[in-house]
């Protein structure tokens, strides 16, 4: 690490009494604490982590702060620039632009989630059984994840939209389901090479039964990687929900998303480009944090090895 | 007295590619009740197969094709699955290696002595965690009220192998299949864990078979000995037998290459001439017959079985078991 000389000493010196606190109060450091600790010490990560609070806390406050109704027209205002009043203008319809971007941070964050934890709960799921039966439920499931990533996934979410309808729901599953094949891969070959570690065999020797096996000590330990593709597949799902906002097939007007915004924005790009920049800026900056977690937990949980 | 454990004919094979390695061939040994069993060899003899054979833990592309393995008065190799588990840890526990993987690293030790109890008999965590600490306390651990607690990369090795030795303990095992436990520590730990294990057998009366390429280790602690040879036992006897008058002429070039304590610190080591058999096919005669300085032509043509040349001393080598036979035409190695 690059500091400067001068900001060593101090630095050293809070770090050492914190680790001399820690090691006086004799707790135990979990892998997980450490993992933490290996985290925060990189700056980047920091900056990550913090982005991405902000903005998570910015579109879930935001609207008890900002209590403008993001779906109330003032036809009179339509189209107006950025004013004390409506801080990034108005959109063709007169409404507040602030209050649909926050309003629409809400659906596409909370779809992006449901649609990453889905999808990890269910990839993880059939990895796990996959790689811990082996066989013929091993070459059948994994055959069936290859179909799937045969399909571009904004294609499959397309075709699963424009079977299901273009509700909540179905737009979470839409891009949840591309993305089930992608953990169940990184699932299965985590859980081949745990299943083979010495401490499985030595809970086997010890007479342990294969379902606490399994779920002591496969599952924690083939996680790590899940939960650092999880964050990095959160930037991605957020990036196809606005995709397919922006393509009209994602959540229907007059209800508010970043996507859908950014559609909306492009007619009059040039009398109002803060309603395009705003929400084009609010997708790509929360999608690289989120990359950039993925980035600093994959650093924290040393997964590279 | 009957043996508590009797190993017939074990044998393993590998599926491989080229076609199966027969990495077991046939092991058969006994131990009694309150013994120490050296099991020696160098790599690749089959020692750690016979030992996960016989707590049927041979995963594909390893089976077990062969043999029985009598403890308590059944085949460990035929008993349903359920008998087998509460074999497993319950009468029969193992010590593996390599201490530092073969702890889980995101559960803390005590829980891991739990888990290894609690699969053997109900007991509430309070209970678990109290034998726990009893069972640190037990294997030299210091201060185990804390250790319980932590996790396994806050110990050093040494401790780490006295935990792994811990959960061996947990259900007051009759017998201990050690697999090489202080391979990978240093010396002085090794030392330690030694006596640990001696003492566990004098006073609980534990038996113990104990594998090792590390022939000074097992001279130390084993009262019987087993060299293994490219999957077969070549020699069994007392260890002062083995290492005094060893029989098979594998032992005696082991032996051979050690280096002596009284001789000059530039003098060259022996080394056993030549390589182990690669053990696909079925090899005709004495395994170790191409490396034999004493081979003679039946070397080649028959397969020795394991008999005794001396009382309770059996060595499985044609030569030896000519001159057993005819003291005095001792000529005929040469």
């Amino acid at each position: 690490m690059s500091v400067g000389a001068g900001s060593v000493a101090p630095r050293g010196g809070w770090r050492r009494r914190r680790a001399e606190a820690l090691a006086a109060s004799g707790a135990a450091v979990g892998p997980g604490r450490l993992a933490l600790r290996r985290m925060f010490r990189n700056r980047l990560s920091i900056a990550a982590v913090a982005v991405l609070g902000a903005i998570v806390l910015a579109v879930v406050l935001g609207p008890f702060v900002w209590t403008a109704d993001p779906n109330a027209q003032h036809l009179n205002l339509a189209v107006a620039g950025p004013s004390s009043a409506h801080p990034l203008g108005t959109d063709t319809n007169g409404r507040d632009m602030l209050a649909r971007v926050l309003a629409g941070g809400r659906v596409s964050i909370s779809i992006s989630l449901a649609a990453v934890l889905i999808a990890a709960g269910v990839g993880a799921l059939i990895g796990l059984a996959a790689g811990f039966a082996g066989g013929l439920l091993d070459a059948v499931a994994m055959r069936a994840m290859d179909i799937l990533l045969a399909f571009p996934s904004l294609l499959l979410a397309l075709a699963v939209v424009a079977a299901a309808g273009a509700g909540v729901v179905s737009i979470t599953l839409a891009v949840a389901i591309p993305n089930v094949a992608f953990f169940a891969r990184i699932m299965r070959s985590m859980v081949i090479s745990v299943r083979e570690r010495d401490y499985v065999l030595a809970a086997r020797a010890s007479g342990v039964r294969r379902s606490r096996i399994l779920l002591r000590h496969v599952v924690p330990n083939s996680l790590s990687p899940v939960i650092v593709a999880m964050a990095l597949v959160f930037g991605l799902t957020l990036l196809d929900v606005a995709a397919l906002g922006f393509l009209g097939f994602g959540i229907q007007p007059p209800q508010s998303e970043w996507g859908t915004l950014l559609n909306d924005a492009r007619e009059y790009l040039l009398t109002s480009p803060v309603a395009l920049i705003v929400p084009g800026l609010a997708i790509a900056l929360t999608a690289l944090a989120g990359n950039l977690v993925g980035d600093a937990l994959n650093d924290a949980f040393d997964t590279g090895r | 007295m009957a043996p508590l454990l009797d190993v017939r004919e074990l044998a393993v094979d590998f599926d491989a590619p080229g076609g199966a390695v027969h990495a077991v061939r046939g092991v058969s040994f006994a131990l009694a009740p309150g013994e120490i069993l050296g099991i020696v060899g160098e790599s690749g003899c089959g020692k750690s197969a016979t030992a996960r054979a016989l707590l049927r833990l041979i995963d594909p592309p390893g089976r077990i094709v062969g043999g029985s393995v009598l403890f308590e008065g059944r085949d460990l190799l035929t008993v349903p699955a359920a008998e087998l588990r509460a074999v497993r840890g319950g009468r029969i526990a193992m010590v593996f290696q390599d201490p530092a993987k073969s702890l889980n690293p995101v559960l803390t030790i005590g829980r891991q002595l739990a888990a290894a109890m609690r699969a053997h008999r109900r007991c509430t965590r309070e209970q678990a965690r109290a034998r726990a600490c009893e069972l640190l306390a037990d294997v030299g651990i210091a201060d185990p009220q804390r250790r319980v607690d932590q996790y396994p990369h806050e110990l050093s090795g040494g401790m780490r192998q006295r935990v792994m030795i811990a959960m061996a303990l947990a259900n007051e095992p009759a017998l201990i299949l050690a697999d090489e436990p202080t391979t990978a520590l240093d010396v002085t730990i090794q030392a330690q864990i030694l006596d640990l294990l001696r003492r566990i057998n004098q006073e609980q009366g534990t038996a113990i078979a104990f594998i090792s390429h590390n022939l000074g280790v097992i001279a130390e602690l084993c009262h019987r000995v087993a060299v293994l040879y490219a999957g077969r036992v070549v020699e069994m006897g007392s260890t002062e037998d083995v290492f005094r008058a060893p029989q098979h002429p594998y032992t005696r070039a082991l032996l051979g290459s050690l280096p002596a304590p009284g001789a000059a610190a530039r003098s060259r080591l022996t080394p056993v001439a030549g390589a182990p058999p690669v053990l696909t096919g079925a090899p005709r005669g004495c395994a170790f017959a191409p490396r034999c300085p004493r081979r003679i032509a039946v070397c080649d043509e028959q397969d020795p079985q394991l008999e005794p040349v001396r009382p309770a001393h059996l060595a499985e080598c044609w030569v030896a078991q000519a001159e057993a036979a005819a003291p005095a035409a001792g000529g005929l190695a040469s």
